[in-house]
């Protein structure tokens, strides 16, 4: 099993060595959480991204500063306060009555679609690794099944028949 | 579940993750250029503490000799000149008006 180092561990290495590199996996750990909750609360992608961003760049400012267990939920409670923080301005520029004709950010937020993702996440993150890989390669590097047959050095039949067991397998976990 | 409903949801997915990935790309321009200028600022302040703080000394040093030079014993402006290098030790050595994190 590969070694996984806790987040107290990166955030020393962050810390001591200055290594960049420590803070992205940090960061890679819980940017889709974070997104996630900056989403629920903006309910526009584009003001969620800018929210996450401002987030992680706080936290990394602040990094000295955390005593926490989960630096997840740290972020979290940042990208929160950020969003709020930026709700309010927007409040309060739409009550001016200048500003009467800009438009308000078109709300594409979907709690039902983003609890599907959540879980299809999940579901996807149980599967064995040469699962997760496969489906790496299909559904996010859009690699043909005949590519991805030569690189497992299958037959492009028996990578069908392996598909269709996984999405079976997901489709049972994400019911459950 | 159908099979067209996993298909939308793993298209999603796919867009989720490419947001994710321009995020991380983003914080990680910033927390590298912040780490180059903490690079930056210390050699700055090692150089400025090897040669910035002697090269100040001398010009102190060599101005007050003018200035002792000229004016008679026991005047203000002399006893000024004395003190002043006296206190900004004095401030140095005072845990509390110095910065901690220079001290690490």
């Amino acid at each position: 099993m590969a070694f996984r180092p806790t987040d107290i561990e990166l955030i020393r290495e962050v810390l001591q060595d200055s290594d960049a590199r420590a803070f992205e996996t940090l960061m890679k750990r819980y940017t889709s959480v974070v997104y996630g909750a900056a989403l629920r609360l903006m309910k526009d992608e584009e003001n969620a991204q800018e929210v996450t961003q401002m987030a992680f760049i706080q936290a990394y400012r602040q990094l000295d500063s955390w005593r926490g267990e989960n630096f997840g939920a740290w972020v979290t409670i940042i990208a929160n306060h950020i969003a709020l923080r930026l709700l309010e301005k927007e409040k309060r520029r739409q009550t001016d009555p200048l500003d009467d004709n800009i438009d308000a950010p078109e709300d594409t937020y979907d709690e039902l679609k983003e609890q599907r993702l959540q879980s299809l996440e999940a579901a996807v993150a149980q599967l064995p690794e040469a699962d997760q890989q496969i489906i790496q390669w299909h559904y996010y590097d859009n690699i043909p099944l005949q590519t991805i047959a030569q690189r497992v050095g299958q037959t492009e039949n028996n990578i069908k028949v392996r598909m269709y067991r996984i999405r079976e397998r997901l489709k049972k976990q994400m019911q459950s | 579940m159908t099979d067209q409903e996993l298909d939308i949801l793993f298209t999603e997915s796919a867009k989720r993750k490419q947001s994710v990935e321009k995020i991380n790309a983003s914080v990680m321009h910033s927390v590298r250029k912040d780490l180059r200028l903490k690079i930056v600022r210390k050699w700055a302040r090692l150089v400025g503490g090897c040669f910035g703080i002697p090269l100040a000394a001398v010009c102190y040093i060599w101005a007050l000799w003018h200035v002792m030079a000229e004016s008679p014993l026991q005047t203000p402006l002399r006893i000024v000149c004395i003190a002043l290098p006296l206190i900004a030790l004095a401030v140095l050595s005072v845990p509390g008006l110095r910065n901690y994190r220079l001290d690490m």
